[in-house]
């Protein structure tokens, strides 16, 4: 299901649909709000031209199409490729961006919009992804093994909201939220307090409100949201690499702080995939985990 | 005589050769650094200019943020007015 934003739209707020969810951006100077919104379009845009596995003009799906051999690429989709094997590299490949066939053999093969409903991906069918340490990319030089698919969804979102976020407080001079589902980044300014935001997956979930620092970000992955599949055999979108299945639900819920949104999407991704020994993972940070029971876990400075 | 001066001279251009060679291999290595810096936009030589396009600027965004530990950049959050919020993080 596409996230719903519920909050209503104040002054200096901005909201649209995009990538089956909702896109909310909010600066500290509403005169500056239709700029920024042009901003962030732009941003998400080319990020969307870059990087989206569900148009067969991306380059992403060109350097899919590459029969294993270089392609030179932009610089905008060698820093999301480089930010996707970063973030394989430092969970220990929990997030990998070659898990892009296993998603499509699941069903997930096209804009989330057109998958909900469809009934997919027999219970039997297991999909081995391919290591995201196959993937080459040296400077704009991008080597994508034959049959490798790539799914940057995980953090292209992410990086996508620090980059709109960044542009805006550096091109207009304002403070700025900028939301994309769960990612949300933040740059410039904060207002008196800092930048306010509810957590909360589904609605009747269990819910509260923090405050983040100028610069902060928050990221939330879910196992509830995005699903599809068939009757006694639901599917969600955060798939296990080392099995091509989406993980266990041993977390319903987890939302990371960081100082940026790609670091805070990696980081909840990968809890997520790592189930258990998610707390570990998270230590030293702010986090929030919510179980299947609705039970909640707040490590790292959580506020209660 | 004349084999030493020329053998001299044969040595004198050699030696020449050599350091022009070495010193177009730096410069060519030098403009390659430049060109790549570039490309990836953050400034060869400590260029604090303004970014000029999107994807410049964004990508100085995303080098800086694809590094850190949980522990060395976590932000300090504090308590907000349950319900209430600028933006929702839910589950996307």
């Amino acid at each position: 299901m596409p996230m719903i934003e519920t909050l209503p739209i104040g002054a200096g707020t901005a909201q649209w649909s995009v990538w089956s969810t909702v896109a909310r951006v909010v600066v500290t100077e509403p005169a500056l709000l239709t700029r920024a919104t042009a901003v962030v379009e732009a941003e998400l845009a080319a990020v969307d031209a870059a990087c989206s596995r569900f148009r067969p003009d991306s380059e992403l799906s060109l350097a899919c199409r590459g029969g294993g051999r270089p392609v030179v690429v932009s610089p905008l989709l060698a820093d999301l490729v480089g930010a996707a094997l970063e973030a394989a590299r430092q969970t220990g490949g929990d997030v990998d961006p070659t898990i892009g066939a296993a998603l499509c053999g699941l069903g997930y093969d096209r804009d989330f919009a057109a998958v909900t409903g469809r009934v997919v991906a027999p219970a039997v069918r297991v999909f081995a992804t391919p290591d995201w340490r196959s993937v080459r990319l040296h400077d704009r030089e991008l080597t994508v093994p034959d049959g490798v698919r790539l799914d940057l969804g995980a953090t292209a979102k992410a990086a996508a909201a620090d980059r709109a976020a960044r542009l805006v407080a550096v091109r207009l001079g304002v403070g700025v939220l900028v939301a994309l589902g769960g990612d949300i980044a933040t740059a410039g300014p904060a207002p008196d307090g800092g930048w306010s935001v509810l957590v909360q997956d589904r609605p009747g979930d269990p819910h509260c409100t923090v405050r983040l620092p100028a610069g902060a970000a928050l990221a939330t992955s879910s196992t509830a949201g995005r699903t599809w599949g068939r009757p006694g055999e639901l599917l969600h979108h955060i798939l296990d690499p080392r099995t091509g299945r989406p993980a266990p639900r041993v977390w319903r819920t987890v939302s990371v702080a960081a100082s940026s949104c790609l670091r805070a999407n990696t980081l909840s991704t990968a809890a997520v995939v790592r189930g258990h020994a998610a707390p570990e993972l998270l230590r030293g940070g702010p986090a929030r985990l919510v179980t299947p029971e609705l039970d909640v876990l707040r490590l790292g400075g959580w506020p209660a | 005589m004349d084999r030493d001066k020329a053998l001299r001279r044969t040595s004198a251009l050699t030696g020449a050769l050599v350091a022009a060679g070495l010193a177009g291999t730096l410069g060519v290595g030098l403009a390659a650094r430049a060109a790549d810096s570039a490309e990836k936009g953050t400034p060869a030589t400590g260029s604090s200019s303004a970014p000029e396009s999107a994807t410049e600027s964004a990508t100085e965004s995303a080098t800086d943020s694809g590094s850190g530990s949980t522990g060395t950049d976590a932000p300090s959050l504090s308590g907000g007015s349950d319900g209430s919020g600028q933006a929702t993080s839910g589950g996307s």
